[in-house]
């Protein structure tokens, strides 16, 4: 009985630090997740005088990318999307996030470009908008606009295959 | 510091500005406030709470503004909400765990007088 206290004590302290091995930080919670994508009205990459707006993301499930030059682990995840976008005929859509426009091209030519569009967000204010902190970051808009997921950090094939691939495939043939 | 980046000539505007920079998280660097974060996206931030101070925005609505993208995460002075209940009510909690020990501590030993 004299050892009850202290075993609760012990079991409270390790349950707590348990849960803290698996709590990473850097991932906090889009507030965004079932809201209509916001709005905003941008100039591409590609042809700096076409102008997009959030109207893009309707009637198709869209797989929204924030990626920058100065990104180093966008480089890396670029490849990934490469092979993705052709692999499953994705809708595809970058925002190239506070860079240089004439980099970004040079960029986009030079490893290829996975994007359907580019979005080019010189000023950061999509990306302010969209609650973007780290780059990259991805998110899935279902067929009406809204946001429906949400990842900070690049995507690897493992995590393509077990979260977005299957919420992709559910969007395309429900509502 | 802040105040020669972003002058104000109505000084309760200025305080507001101080007063919210102070009390939101910047998302990057999770341990430092707007005020102190020179990571880009706190100056984007500043930046556009700045405008908002400029354009008569309530205290309430530019934290609105801010939570409505970043979520309550970015709040110093977090709501009281289902999921912040233990950190509103756990030290009251635990004082009061405490006192219930210190009490049954005094009863043994006899000192119930004091």
């Amino acid at each position: 009985m004299r050892y009850l206290l202290p075993l609760c004590l012990f079991l409270a302290l390790g349950g707590f630090l348990w849960k803290g091995l698996d709590v990473n930080p850097k991932e906090i919670p889009s507030a965004l997740v079932g809201h209509p994508a916001p709005h905003f009205a941008l100039a591409t990459v590609e042809d700096p005088h076409r102008f997009v707006t959030e109207q893009i993301f309707m009637g198709k499930v869209t797989v929204l990318n924030i990626w920058a030059t100065w990104c180093v682990s966008c480089k890396a995840e670029h490849a990934v999307w490469m092979d993705l976008a052709i692999k499953y005929n994705l809708f595809l859509v970058g925002v190239n996030y506070h860079d240089d426009l004439k980099m970004a091209q040079q960029w986009l030519k030079a490893v290829g470009n996975p994007y359907v569009i580019c979005i080019f967000d010189e000023a950061g204010k999509l990306g302010l908008d969209y609650g973007v902190y780290g780059t990259p970051e991805t998110f899935i808009i279902d067929k009406a606009g809204v946001i429906r997921y949400r990842h900070v950090g690049s995507i690897d094939t493992q995590h393509w295959h077990s979260t977005l691939l299957p919420l992709i495939a559910s969007l395309e043939n429900g509502v | 510091m802040a105040h020669d980046i972003y002058p104000f000539s109505d000084p309760k505007q200025r305080d507001l500005f101080t007063k919210v920079i102070h009390e939101l998280r910047c998302s990057v660097c999770q341990n430092q406030n707007l005020s102190d974060s020179m990571a880009p996206l706190a100056v984007d931030l500043r930046n556009e709470i700045y405008q908002k101070v400029k354009s008569d925005y309530s205290e309430s609505e530019i934290v609105e503004f801010v939570t409505h993208r970043y979520g309550a995460f970015v709040l110093y002075n977090p709501p009281l909400q289902w999921n912040t209940a233990f950190l509103w009510f756990g030290p009251v909690l635990i004082l009061a765990i405490g006192l219930f020990l210190f009490g049954k501590y005094l009863k043994k030993n006899k000192l119930a007088a004091f």
